[in-house]
């Protein structure tokens, strides 16, 4: 069975990422996956929850990252996370490396688990790039993301893409790709099946991603595609800015909203 | 003319206050006043995304803390300064805390700009952008995607115009120089 961590990178309680997440591991469970789910919330895990999450981390064949954008990149929070994990992966490692200085016979352990681990991430890498092959035990569970936002263009998810991408270098995850979704802002934290025809590219990819976590395969290009569609495609984005912001306006003159207020300005 | 220096470089504490040094005394040779925010130690909440900046409490944000005080130096000054060690090419977090929380600088109407869909930005008057970044060695990938971020800040935040720099740090300080007064140099009408 393949086991999978899936983090849902959101600060909010009741976020979109919380429902992107949710029929993520509804999906792999269909497949026959073990999910766990881990949620960063508001405040980030305790030391105590980080070692946890860690713990679960070591058992997964994949790691499931999902994040919206804040501010062009993952929320502050989740960052944090992800340098947590660096920290304590740097730490034991700088650990493991003194302790071969003083102990012979771990010397001789760890520099041989550190060959075949070399030799696993070798093999990934002049493989198909993922972690066919290799065991997970050795190189890390296979990484992937999923990045959303409001905005339907692909450049504004691509730092926070890059960002997920360089952390699994960082740690020696295999980096499987990510997913990016663009125009989730309709969801509003309701089930995915709750939000019909705008939530249909979400699940639609979400499907296709679940069926190459389970086969330990990075995503395929045609999966990347499926997600990057825009949900409002079928209307020019002059048309969509101006009923979105029609909405908006509706609102604040129904509310008498003094709504291009400076309050720093003064 | 005010720069305004959001900096996480205590974060790296052995090349940090080295490249600090070179960045004020570049600013000032430029004739700005400086105003430095040392985000580790500024008292900051992280953003809940609870929109209220939008529609609730038009352009302020509810959380009461020192990013109060930051709204008000980034709406009036001319030279905004992300300083920070670069991390998974991006900014250290607990500079992207801060940053996370500048959406009330945003009126939560939609324009195209730039050929995307962005925010209408709220005040008039827009710094000029600087990052600075620095990396314990060389690493292009996290340099491109460093870069690829602040042009990206840029274009959200409708700034009249940014520059990125990225130092290895334990770089000889005229070199930090060079590369900083260039950068600062590009930004038209800032200096």
């Amino acid at each position: 069975m393949t086991n999978v961590l899936l983090i849902a990178g959101s600060p909010r309680a009741r976020s979109n990422t919380g429902s992107i997440v949710a029929y993520l591991a509804e999906r792999l469970e269909d497949l026959g996956a073990a999910v766990d789910v881990f949620h960063v919330t508001a405040h980030g895990p305790s030391d105590e929850e980080l070692e946890r999450l860690l713990a679960v981390a070591r058992h997964c064949e994949a790691v499931v990252l999902a994040a919206p954008v804040y501010f062009d990149g993952l929320p502050a929070v989740t960052h944090a996370l992800l340098e947590r994990v660096h920290a304590v992966f740097t730490t034991r490692f700088a650990a493991a490396e003194a302790a071969t200085v003083v102990d012979r016979e771990s010397a001789l352990t760890a520099s041989a688990r550190l060959r075949r681990r070399v030799a696993a991430l070798e093999r990934g890498a002049r493989g198909s790039g993922g972690a066919c092959g290799t065991d997970a035990s050795l190189v890390g569970p296979a990484f992937y993301g999923v990045v959303h936002s409001g905005f339907v263009e692909g450049a504004q998810r691509r730092p926070a893409l890059w960002t997920l991408e360089l952390f699994a270098r960082s740690v020696s995850w295999p980096w499987q790709g990510a997913v990016s979704f663009g125009g989730t802002s309709p969801i509003g934290g309701r089930p995915l099946d709750e939000v019909g025809r705008l939530a249909m590219v979400v699940r639609e990819g979400l499907a296709l991603a679940a069926r190459e976590i389970v086969a330990g395969r990075p995503l395929s290009a045609e999966t990347l595609t499926v997600c990057g569609r825009s949900p409002f495609a079928f209307l020019p984005r002059r048309v969509v800015i101006r009923l979105i912001n029609a909405r908006t306006r509706s609102v604040v003159r129904r509310q008498q909203i003094d709504v291009t207020a400076l309050p720093y300005a003064d | 003319m005010d720069a305004l220096v959001l900096s996480a470089l205590g974060a790296d504490p052995e090349g940090g206050p080295g490249v600090m040094a070179v960045l004020q005394e570049t600013l000032r040779t430029r004739g700005y006043g400086i105003h430095v925010v040392d985000v580790l130690t500024a008292v900051v909440q992280a953003c809940r995304g609870c929109g209220s900046c939008g529609l609730k409490t038009p352009g302020r944000c509810v959380l009461d803390d020192d990013v109060q005080a930051i709204y008000r130096c980034v709406v009036c000054c001319d030279l905004l300064v992300y300083a920070t060690p670069i991390s998974f090419g991006s900014h250290r977090s607990e500079l992207k805390r801060v940053l996370d929380r500048f959406q009330p600088l945003m009126v939560p109407f939609y324009v195209l700009r730039d050929g995307e869909m962005n925010f209408r930005p709220r005040y008039p008057s827009r710094p000029f952008l600087l990052g600075l970044g620095t990396l314990s060695t060389p690493d292009p990938e996290q340099e491109e995607a460093y870069r690829f971020l602040i042009s990206r800040h840029a274009s959200n935040m409708a700034a009249p115009g940014c520059a990125s720099v990225v130092v290895t740090s334990g770089a000889p300080p005229e070199m930090v120089r060079e590369e900083l007064e260039s950068a600062v140099g590009t930004l038209k009408g800032a200096a």
